[in-house]
């Protein structure tokens, strides 16, 4: 058996886990308000500061979970980037002080490349080739996966990601942030045919939920405070479709293009229900098969970086003590950042 | 009529206010012209720049990054930095994009590093900069982006420092050109010929 320990500091989560082989879930720990408050003192809401304090605490919570030692571990993996700078040097410290104390081998991972590798962490993940839709707060990408670590990109988004934008639309309705789940809650209540907001077009596969954005703005703008208060569920309602049927349109026409006949969705945009129904219907409707991740899988979490890492190092692609954090980093290598 | 002629036809000058503190107050009629007068002003930036771009949600404020990376010659993808609250892009200068509406105070803004990022020869484009308090350098460029019409948009322009304001003055030089040049003072389109 080989134990691979992943650590997950990119933005907000602060996480860690231990993963078997690359597809077996042994302990996987993110940091939320029960660790929050196990480890006592207020945490800020992000920043590097709030992983320097968890990231010691959480590996080793991961590790006693995995009913193992450092010392039973046979390699290490990093979420290397894209990210926030300050957050991911965090993790590749941690992660390089821990590889040349242990004399493990160690490997800097892509945080999108980890978020297709949730596909083989759960029963039901799909063997390439696949067409992937990664979709969260700060990404909206179509990769084709024609084998593990074999990419191309067919689209992403122009401006903002797509639960950006679920956020931001839940800003404007005076939701709390990040509003997405609250979003998703309001619109359970609503209809989702009441308001139509644009689909936007744009050429290719690639993704544009700006101006999406914008028409809730004005949508919103031109009703008095009472009738936003009746119609905000239905808001809420309408415009998670229009994103929805967004996501689901593009990953439909992309699986046309390239001929694939399997469609996997992650990244924490994938948690939603009625993402997840629609497109469940869409794809068996039509002939696809089609597996996304449970949600603690989908969200941010390291047993994906562990799992990505243990491909590479089994590759042989072990990295030196010199690696770098990259906030720009590229899935493909001579993609532009 | 020029290629910047061209795109700035639908760029409409309300008002140039020069002096120490020079202000200019546009009107773009789309999310392109707002991202050509970005461009302008990008194209114009040689030495460490900060610009803070205000407005509500949805208003334009990644557009007009994009316009000002772009005029930097920046060649990566320029998107909404709110969730990873800073991109970093390579351009004639470094070019920093910095999004604080996830931001809730300004200790928080501090744990971003931000003294690192204001400390180097970069170009620094802030969006929501009103999150980040006194933590704002006093010689800055302020962009306010204000709602009119679904496209239409009203932005104002100004400056604080010697050398922010030689670079909206040299912008409202251009912009002027430009208008003249698009016909702007007179009632008929001279046509696109040229």
């Amino acid at each position: 058996m080989s134990c691979v320990l992943g650590i997950e500091t990119s933005c907000d989560e602060t996480a860690a886990a231990v993963v078997a082989n690359g597809t077996e879930i042994i302990s996987n720990i993110v940091a939320s308000q029960s660790v929050h408050a196990e480890y006592g003192g207020v945490v800020p809401e992000l920043a590097s500061r709030a992983h320097v304090e968890l990231v010691v605490p959480i590996i080793t919570q991961a590790v006693a979970e995995a009913s193992t030692t450092l010392d039973g571990l046979d390699g290490i993996a990093v979420t290397q980037g894209p990210g926030l700078i300050g957050c991911l040097l965090v993790g590749v410290s941690v992660a390089k002080s821990l590889a040349y104390a242990l004399g493990l081998p160690f490997v800097g991972v892509n945080h999108i490349e980890a978020h297709i590798f949730a596909n083989f962490l759960h029963s039901e993940g799909l063997p390439p080739p696949f067409l992937c839709l990664v979709a969260s707060g700060g990404h909206t990408d179509l990769i084709h996966v024609s084998e593990r670590c074999d990419y191309a990109k067919l689209g992403e988004t122009l401006d903002d990601a797509a639960g950006e934008a679920l956020d931001k639309a839940a800003k404007l309705l005076g939701l709390p942030y990040p509003g997405g789940p609250e979003l998703e809650r309001l619109a359970t209540e609503g209809d989702p045919d009441a308001v139509s907001f644009p689909r936007p077009s744009v050429p290719g596969f690639d993704f544009s939920f700006s101006g999406m954005k914008t028409s809730v703005y004005y949508y919103l703008r031109d009703l008095s405070p009472e009738e936003v208060e009746r119609r905000r569920a239905d808001v809420a309602a309408s415009f998670q479709e229009a994103v929805v049927d967004t996501l689901i349109g593009r990953l439909l026409e992309a699986a046309d293009h390239v001929r694939v006949d399997r469609l996997v969705v992650a990244g924490g945009v994938a948690s939603n229900l009625r993402l997840r129904e629609k497109l469940g219907a869409a794809a068996s409707g039509r002939g696809f098969q089609f597996s996304v991740p449970p949600p603690s899988l989908c969200t941010d979490n390291a047993a994906m970086v562990a799992a990505a890492g243990f491909e590479r190092l089994r590759r042989g692609e072990a990295a030196a003590l010199g690696l770098a954090a990259q906030a720009s980093m590229p899935l493909l290598s001579g993609e532009r950042g | 009529m020029t290629d910047e002629a061209e795109q700035m036809k639908n760029l409409h000058i309300e008002s140039i206010e020069r002096g120490i503190n020079p202000t200019l107050v546009l009107i773009t009629e789309s999310g392109h012209d707002t991202r050509s007068l970005g461009r302008m002003l990008g194209s114009l930036i040689r030495r460490a720049t900060f610009i803070g771009l205000t407005g509500p949600l949805g208003s334009g404020k990644t557009c007009f990054a994009q316009g000002v990376a772009d005029g930097l010659g920046v060649r990566s993808r320029v998107r909404s930095p709110s969730y990873i609250l800073v991109a970093e892009h390579a351009g004639v200068l470094p070019f920093y994009h910095i999004d604080l509406y996830r931001i809730d105070d300004a200790h928080e803004v501090a744990d971003l590093g931000w003294d690192e990022y204001l400390g180097v020869d970069a170009v620094v484009v802030v969006e929501w900069p009103e999150k980040a308090g006194g933590l704002v350098p006093a010689s800055k460029i302020d962009v306010d982006i204000s709602h009119l019409a679904p496209l239409e948009r009203r932005l104002t322009i100004s400056a604080t420092g010697t050398q922010e304001g030689r670079l909206v003055g040299d912008l409202a030089g251009l912009l002027w050109e430009s208008a003249r040049g698009a016909g702007e003072a007179e009632p008929l389109d001279r046509g696109t010929s040229g």
